[in-house]
């Protein structure tokens, strides 16, 4: 090939590689001011064509989840994840990110990242809940009490973590237990405890923590119950859930009916905090598939509270309204996700499918719950099993400290390479520059992030890629050490360190392989410049080093090479 | 012209005896304080756990940072300084449930301490399930590029070369392991990929060994003592083994000091990791190769 062709070459890659980062240039460069001046469409331009940084240098939530898919029938568990992502997709949409990320990552697992995020609550609201909407009657007085009778019968004896059962002292703990806290009723008492939770202000300390007795080793932790349920100690929520979850628990619970819990703690009469536990039928009445519309609205009861009302679709309505004209006086209780958010008394028929969800704290957190149920549920439960957030400031630190090592370190590398090599020395650092252009052009190109540790491998490159032409330089030192002339001994060295540096750098580019393929996240953004790192080295360390030699050489007859 | 050795022939193969022995030495004795620490401390990472970095306005006590974490009920938490003085990391480790442990104490910092507010510039949960599956994976990446390296090596060059590489390698993998554990030195991902990466360089700077090794065989392999041509191969290619850890150093060097707090741990690992692979390329691969041969000479060619 004739030199001219060949700085055709090269004079081409430098133009294409600065073409294509020319939008990365401008829009990195760009004040925040300007930013926010373009017009959407500009924006998804740059958007698009801009080199994408990862959350670690421009601040975000990065956050793995884990769908449990052990209670899908075979047959859902095929598409659960295709159905979870989808889902997630519309969630974020309506949540309004830019730039979201979410893909599947092995077979279990979904990556959402949102950059330029930093609320890891509200992520966690919108990620986190399975957002599965049931209606469920709650069953009646006499029903809870027999549950409850059963529960005392069936428990004696079994212990669960945290239950603490004195039985040298059955007698007179039960006894205790009962002197202490004369407030607590009979499992059959009818007074409706409801309605005093959330008006009395706790005064913590008050109550004695309840102990079990061993003839009552479920109603000992009550504080009281009513119509519907029983409240429980707030400080024996865990334990009670334990018992619960026993088999000698679930024999005492008819087949038809379970067990739900309140979705958070209340303030009781006595002072401290109680938690509603309510009995409710096994088997939901309506879900929330036939849900269609979803939206915040002010509490009518309390001006500091939010709603979230709901429409059904006409099938539910349907369903909806018969449901509640025949449980008229009875109590339904609005669940989501396994928690009962309230239990409303049925007034009379609901004709038109609307409902509410009552009591909820913010803003956010109402317009939040909103988009997941809008979005509708996630096909299972999931767990955030992985989360890390960057603020902006520590990413705007990495940017600037990146860059400031790669200055240094090519600074350092080019005076290093001119006092060993002279002239050909900053040869190599010329072709080293020209590596990390195309490379990051390369990077740009293929929409690749670059994160702190892809810019760890760029900075690293830039040491090691001088190493093929250190290669050839010793090369054609020695060959000028044996007597050879100036052109023979360029000729001899590149020819010579070629099967050096293919051997050399396939060995490094098989580990960078097998790293991209088993890293996850930081592992492989650094893989990934590795490897273009070590793949450009060959181009311009080779093949364009070779042509500055070889015009050199052509136009004078050099006697002695500045190597 | 300035070189940094002119003609050098210094007795590498000589003294591989002496440098195996210590290498050796320092290995078990890595070994010996991992079992006396008890293994290796593991980051949240590859432990589970939370992590929580911090900056206030002006530096405030360290100790009301730890009190206002006692408070939040972590007794147990790792608390420092990190970077600035003004910058403070907060860790548990090994918690069941990472995501409320971040949590707690986060909204317990976002009170502020001493009056200042602090402004939350990290935060990162990791469940232990993730990290068990991290050691795996990392684990399997190192064998299988042992084998992809053991398959190029074998097949260009020569059986025993491939075997040695992977001594060296292995080599280096465990020295700077050990260096770990004397330093006690946290094992996090970035660390991890910081291993990874010695294992590429350590094996390119063998493999140009060997390959002046293989080529010195085929110009002059029938006439000289196998030995000697290992040795010879080492001293020529000793230049370039020098200039390039140099290069690579001086890079390092700046990444460590100017390249940020976070990947702090990745550059000194290297930095350690590259001056061992340097080492290992002309101590430990050719010198194996050579004791190989001197009990069970090859055929040549």
């Amino acid at each position: 090939m004739k030199t001219r062709w060949k700085l055709v070459i090269i004079f081409s890659t430098i133009v294409l590689s600065v073409w294509a980062l020319w939008p990365t240039y401008r829009y990195y460069s760009m004040s925040a001011d300007d930013r926010a001046r373009l017009t959407t469409e500009q924006r998804d331009k740059y958007v698009e064509s801009a080199m994408k940084l990862g959350l670690d240098l421009q601040g975000g939530v990065h956050i793995a989840l884990e769908v449990d898919d052990s209670k899908l029938s075979e047959d859902a568990r095929k598409d659960v994840m295709d159905r979870a992502i989808k889902i997630y997709r519309n969630r974020i949409d309506q949540f309004g990110v830019a730039e979201p990320s979410i893909h599947q990552e092995g077979s279990k697992r979904i990556i959402v990242e949102l950059p330029g995020l930093e609320d890891v609550e509200r992520a966690h609201r919108i990620l986190g809940q399975t957002a599965q909407l049931q209606f469920r009657l709650v069953r009646e007085q006499d029903e809870v009490a027999r549950a409850v009778t059963a529960l005392d019968r069936n428990l004696r004896g079994v212990k669960v973590e945290g239950t603490v059962v004195d039985t040298t002292a059955a007698g007179t703990s039960a006894t205790a237990t009962a002197t202490e806290t004369p407030a607590t009723p009979a499992p059959t008492a009818v007074d409706s405890l409801l309605p005093t939770l959330g008006t009395t202000t706790p005064t913590e300390g008050d109550m004695p923590l309840p102990e079990a007795s061993a003839d009552r080793p479920f109603t000992s932790y009550l504080i009281s119950s009513f119509d519907g349920g029983v409240v429980v100690d707030e400080r024996r929520y865990a334990t009670v859930d334990a018992l619960l979850k026993t088999d000698q628990a679930r024999r005492a619970i008819p087949a038809n009916s379970t067990f739900l819990w309140g979705h958070e703690a209340l303030p009781v009469e006595d002072g401290g905090q109680g938690r509603v536990l309510y009995l409710v039928e096994a088997k939901p009445t309506l879900d929330g598939s036939s849900l269609v519309n979803a939206q915040t609205a002010p509490d009518p009861d309390n001006p500091t509270l939010l709603n979230v009302g709901f429409q059904l679709n006409r099938q539910g309505a349907i369903v909806f309204s018969r449901f509640t004209g025949e449980n008229i006086g009875r109590r339904i209780a609005i669940v989501l996700d396994d928690k009962v958010r309230s239990a409303p008394v049925v007034q009379g028929k609901i004709p038109g499918g609307e409902g509410r969800i009552t009591g909820i704290g913010t803003d956010e957190e109402a317009g939040d719950l909103a988009i997941v149920l809008r979005a509708g549920a996630l096909p299972a439960p999931v767990n955030i099993v992985e989360q890390r957030t960057v603020g902006p400031s520590l990413g705007r630190d990495s940017v600037e400290a990146g860059t400031r090592a790669a200055g240094i370190g090519f600074v350092l590398t080019l005076a290093f390479m001119i006092m060993y090599y002279r002239w050909s020395g900053a040869l190599a650092c010329a072709a080293m520059l020209l590596n990390l252009l195309i490379e990051l052009a390369i990077l740009a190109k293929l929409r690749a992030t670059l994160t702190l540790p892809g810019v760890a491998g760029l900075i690293l490159t830039i040491g090691m890629s001088v190493d093929a032409n250190v290669l050839i330089f010793e090369r054609i030192r020695e060959e000028l050490l044996r007597g050879k002339t100036v052109r023979a001994a360029i000729e001899a060295g590149y020819h010579r360190a070629f099967n050096t540096i293919l051997d050399s750098n396939v060995t490094t580019l098989i580990t960078a392989v097998v790293l991209w393929q088993y890293g996850t996240g930081p592992v492989k953004g650094f893989a990934t410049t590795l490897t273009f790192g070590i793949l450009v080295s060959m181009f311009t360390a080779l093949f364009c080093t070779r042509v500055v030699f070889d015009i050199i050489t052509s136009r004078r007859h050099l006697q002695t090479l500045s190597v | 012209m300035m070189t940094f050795f002119k003609t050098p022939n210094i007795n590498f193969v000589g003294f591989r005896r002496k440098m195996l022995i210590s290498s050796a030495i320092i290995i078990l004795a890595g070994a010996v304080s991992i079992l006396v620490q008890r293994g290796l401390i593991l980051s949240i990472d590859f432990a589970g756990g939370a992590l929580v970095e911090v900056r206030s306005e002006t530096p405030v006590p360290i100790n009301d940072v730890r009190e206002m974490v006692t408070q939040a009920g972590y007794q147990g938490a790792e608390i420092k300084s990190f970077g600035a003085d003004n910058e403070y990391l907060i860790k548990v480790k090994s918690v069941a449930d990472a995501e409320s442990t971040a949590r707690t104490i986060v909204a317990a910092l976002q009170k502020g301490i001493s009056g200042q507010n602090m402004e939350l510039r990290r935060w990162e949960t990791v469940s232990p399930s993730i990290g068990s599956e991290l050691r795996r994976n990392a684990l399997w990446a190192i064998l299988y590029s042992f084998i992809g390296i053991l398959i190029y090596v074998g097949w260009r060059f020569d059986f025993r070369f491939a075997v040695a590489s992977i001594v060296a390698t292995a080599h280096d993998v465990l020295l700077t392991i050990a260096f770990f554990s004397f330093v006690r030195m946290e094992l996090s991902l970035g660390v991890l990929a910081a291993l990874l990466t010695i294992v590429g360089y350590s094996l390119n700077d063998t493999v140009v060994v060997f390959d002046r090794i293989r080529e010195n065989l085929g110009l002059r392999g029938k006439r000289e003592d196998f030995e000697k041509l290992v040795n010879t191969s080492i001293n020529e290619t000793l230049s370039r083994t020098v200039v390039t850890g140099a290069t690579t150093l001086l890079v390092l060097l700046s990444l460590l000091f100017l390249g940020g707090e976070v990947i702090k741990d990745f550059a000194l690992t290297l930095f350690v990791g590259i001056i061992i692979g340097t080492y290992s390329s002309v101590f430990i691969a050719a010198p194996v190769v050579v004791e190989w041969n001197n009990r069970r000479p090859m055929k040549r060619k």
